[in-house]
């Protein structure tokens, strides 16, 4: 039987190293992905989710190596791509490909929307001028642009516009999955949907696989199949979507969701306010990452780390103490 | 976050000046040997020293020689050194950088090692030490005002290729599998050739300053070559009673510093954008 | 902690000189053909070339000499003159004093005059003294050194005989060379004090101080100025090197007795030992000046010493 999961990431660690001496020597680590575990099917749009700096950014681009992983391994259509050499690599990367939040430091300001788009095609030296130039041109019309707009320059065009480009830049090569890093973060809310609606169509369109990293929540809600919550380097839940926003099981995702401004008012929570702030990765607390702002937090969760449990019909959460409808 | 011509912007007079005096010196300076003037080498003791006139229109030098084609000639050689250095310091300042810039660690801390030492030696001292080395004449000029222009263009595109790849166009690239001589290539090196001609311009005027200034010398140019600083020096044993002799080449050269100047001030300030954020 | 980081820039500084002394110590060798040869003349006997090469200590392995070099450099001999047979160090070490009146008398002159043109036109932008300021600046930085000291000297020595010009010993004597010197950075420093301060006064807390009711002349004094001048103290230590190339062609129109002049004595003679000891020297000064700047700045701007 094949096996339904495109990507499978196994205790994903990256370190990176901070500070120097007299003689550059690092003296602590930020601890930006902190073993994390996590299997992605094909087909489906798995949302990821956390506050700034909790790490999702550096795990995207891992499973890219566009940052090498200091520890674990990536499963890609069931080969390790640590192992691969750079050569392999290259031919692997026109399977898996990243859309960018920033619009404007995502498209080379010296270069044509063509030539832009066209990239991938240059780079792996494949089809003929003209035959670029065909499928260039059917893909701009597929993210929702015109044909005159090929020649045109990335200044000419709108933040939604830019992100379109960026769409079919990565499009064109025909990748398996997309790691979407927050690309609709930095736009207005009204272009938000219009691009949010084309990455669905377009799933739909190209078989593809997403990988949705956001810290807003209304939007992964409305696109994911599955969300995984990410707190300080960790996975701390792992379910289906509405399974995630009806019935969260750990006191972080609670506290989430609960500032979300509902917009029914009979749906408006009441709004948890998290104690402190964000530790920083860099010291990360002992055992649970999420003990000094739990409220729930008792004597085991500052020693031992908790690991993921299925608590219900694939809905998993690392915690000791995991939330019950009545607390 | 791109550069783009302001066109409703007047350019000032000054730069309008600037402009047309840099044209004349370029023009001149390419088609000097085609005006019908004098040979600049050619010497007549009988006519030395003399006034400007109807035949002689700046004057006559201690030699005899036309000034007027002399200062024709001259500039050719102050924009070669100019332009020599230059081409110099950027042949060899931009491949440095951009590496440096782009892989960073062991291969830029032998770049700021390097820099170092060449941005060691005060003023010309470095300079003045080349050409005690290899003797005067004009390639070992350029040569010697090449190796000071080069920390300055190393150093630029050292610091614009570190900007540069942080950004997410490079790390798309990367995405796409672009090999690492690719992204500097196609992704880089354009974005770099905005700022470096602003240096560029600069640098210019530095160059030919600091040629003319071996010249004056004696260190620069040969003797009978007629750079600007040189006939400053050759007229300085005469200049009490026939001052033309120095009034007419240090006023050349002294225009067309101002000129290129003003023109390098004006790019800047409209182009760079760390120039903009700093006028305030 | 000032100390801390005075101590960490000059153990950086060690192995750059080291590799100075090394590349001054190589150029000798760089002289295409025989350097002897190109030094001595044509006609020079075999004697005589023999005699200059151990002289120059072209006879033995380079790493050879180079140690010898070096032993020598730390004992302070510098080697010989070839065209005086004086020792090295005694040649610079007399003419060391004139080239620092010089450059101290031409910094000052900049920087006072520099700094009140400065202040005056930024306090009345856009009056005739702001405009005319600017121009001389521009002047001023577009002008080689040495066509400014020919104008001197013809305007000064020569129609209105108001100072000499050759020689020294005197302060009428220091004047009109000083002034040339002093002319690049003089521009320089004017239009970035000018700069400088004018975007103080454009900062918030001098509106503040302003709509207080504080009348002009403290605010300049009191507030602004402490801040603006931060950028010409960091310039010093840039126009350091324009100094240097200013004093050498200034002793050489006013035929001042400096360091500059022999240099270029040196260099058209061709006396090797002289010219590398005085590379070194400048080298050596620079650099000290350039470590001062960052200790002073260190002291000045907190923010620095704990990088």
């Amino acid at each position: 039987m094949e096996n339904p999961d495109l990507l499978v990431v196994e205790n994903l660690k990256k370190y990176f190293s901070v500070g120097g001496g007299l003689f550059g020597r690092p003296t602590s680590r930020v601890k930006a992905v902190d073993g994390v575990n996590l299997a992605v099917r094909k087909g489906e749009t798995l949302g990821l989710v956390g506050e700034s700096g909790c790490g999702k950014t550096t795990f995207g681009r891992c499973i890219l190596r566009l940052e090498e992983p200091t520890e674990g391994k990536i499963f890609f259509e069931g080969e390790n791509i640590l192992a691969y050499s750079q050569k392999r690599m290259r031919q692997i990367r026109r399977d898996m490909q990243i859309v960018f939040q920033d619009p404007y430091s995502s498209l080379n300001p010296r270069k044509t929307v063509g030539q832009i788009v066209s990239e991938g095609f240059r780079v792996h030296r494949i089809f003929s001028k003209r035959e670029r130039q065909k499928r260039v041109r059917e893909m701009i019309e597929t993210v929702g642009l015109l044909p005159e707009h090929i020649d045109r320059y990335p200044h000419e065009f709108s933040g939604g516009q830019r992100q379109r480009i960026s769409v079919a830049r990565a499009l064109l090569l025909r990748p398996k999955m997309i790691i979407a890093d927050e690309p609709v973060s930095s736009l207005d809310v009204s272009i938000q949907a219009q691009i949010l609606n084309l990455l669905v169509q377009l799933q739909r369109q190209f078989d593809l696989t997403y990988v949705f990293i956001s810290h807003d929540l209304r939007v992964v809600r409305h696109i994911s199949d599955r969300v995984a919550v990410m707190y300080l380097g960790r996975i701390v839940e792992l379910s289906k979507t509405e399974a995630l926003f009806k019935r969260p099981f750990h006191p972080y995702t609670e506290a989430l969701i609960s500032a979300v401004p509902a917009p029914k008012p009979m749906g408006q929570r009441e709004r948890i306010i998290l104690r402190g702030d964000i530790p920083s990765p860099i010291n990360p607390p002992a055992g649970c990452h999420f003990h000094p702002r739990c409220q729930y937090r008792q004597q085991i969760c500052t020693q031992t780390a908790p690991v993921m449990e299925d608590q219900n019909e694939n809905h998993w959460v690392a915690c000791h103490f995991p939330l019950t409808p009545l607390g | 976050m791109d550069k783009t011509w302001n066109r409703s912007s007047k350019i000032p007079l000054s730069m309008r000046i600037s402009l047309v005096i840099i044209t004349v010196l370029g023009l001149v300076a390419l088609f000097g040997p085609l005006l019908p003037l004098p040979d600049p080498y050619a010497q007549n003791i009988m006519k030395a020293l003399k006034l400007p006139s109807t035949d002689h229109w700046l004057g006559t030098d201690q030699l005899g020689r036309d000034l007027l084609s002399r200062i024709v000639a001259g500039s050719r050689f102050s924009l070669l050194i100019g332009f020599g250095a230059v081409l110099v310091g950027m042949a060899i300042g931009l491949p440095f950088g951009m590496l440096a810039g782009f892989y960073g660690r062991g291969l830029d801390r032998i770049f700021s090692w390097v820099i170092d030492i060449l941005l060691a030696f005060p003023g010309i001292i470095l300079a003045l030490a080349i050409v005690a080395v290899t003797g005067p004449g004009i390639g070992n000029l350029i040569f010697a005002v090449g190796l000071r222009t080069i920390p300055v263009f190393a150093r630029v595109s050292r610091a614009e290729t570190l900007s540069l790849r942080q950004r997410d166009f490079v790390e798309a690239a990367r995405a796409l599998g672009c090999r690492p001589y690719e992204i500097m290539y196609w992704h880089i090196l354009p974005n770099i050739v905005g700022p470096l001609m602003i240096v560029a311009s600069l640098q210019t005027a530095t160059a030919i300053l600091i040629g003319a200034t071996l010249s004056f010398l004696g260190v620069g140019v040969s003797p009978e070559v007629p750079e600007w600083g040189s006939m400053l020096n050759a007229g300085r044993p005469y200049m009490m009673r026939h001052p033309h002799l120095v009034l007419v080449p240090g006023c050349t050269l002294m225009i067309a510093m101002m000129a290129l100047n003003i023109v390098g001030d004006y790019l800047r300030d409209r182009l760079d954008p760390r120039a903009i954020a700093a006028r305030g | 902690m000032v100390l801390q980081y005075t101590t960490k820039r000059i153990i950086y500084l060690i192995p750059t000189l080291f590799i100075l002394s090394f590349v001054v110590f190589t150029l000798v060798r760089l002289i295409p053909g025989d350097p002897v040869l190109a030094i001595a003349g044509p006609d020079a006997t075999p004697e005589v070339l023999e005699e200059m090469r151990i002289a120059l200590g072209l006879d033995r392995p380079i790493l050879i000499q180079y140690g010898v070099y070096l032993k020598g450099l730390l004992k302070g001999d510098l080697g010989t003159s070839l065209r005086t047979h004086q020792p090295v160090r005694s040649e610079i070490w007399r003419r060391l004093p004139s080239t620092v009146e010089l450059a101290a008398a031409g910094m000052m002159i900049s920087l006072l005059i520099g700094i009140s043109l400065g202040v005056t036109a930024a306090l009345r932008p856009g009056n005739w003294v702001d405009a005319s300021t600017r121009l001389v600046s521009l002047l001023g930085v577009s002008s080689p050194t040495f066509w400014t000291g020919l104008l001197f000297v013809l305007a000064f020595g020569y129609y209105w005989r108001l100072f000499p010009i050759a020689g020294s010993g005197t302060i009428r004597h220091l004047v009109l060379p000083a002034t040339t010197v002093s002319l690049t950075s003089l521009a320089f420093i004017t239009r970035l004090t000018r700069a400088s301060l004018m975007e103080v006064f454009s900062q918030d807390y001098i509106r503040t101080a302003r709509a207080k009711g504080l009348p002009p002349a403290r605010i300049v004094i009191h507030h602004a100025l402490q801040n603006a001048l931060i950028a010409p103290l960091t310039v010093a230590g840039l126009e350091f090197g324009r100094l240097v190339t200013g004093v050498i062609v200034i002793e050489t129109i006013f035929a001042w007795p400096g360091i500059g002049k022999l240099l270029i004595d040196a260099i058209q003679f061709r006396d090797w030992p002289v010219i590398q000891g005085l590379i070194l020297t400048f080298a050596l000064i620079f650099a000290f000046v350039n470590l001062s700047v960052d200790v002073i700045y260190a002291v000045l701007d907190p923010r620095i010493r704990l990088e």
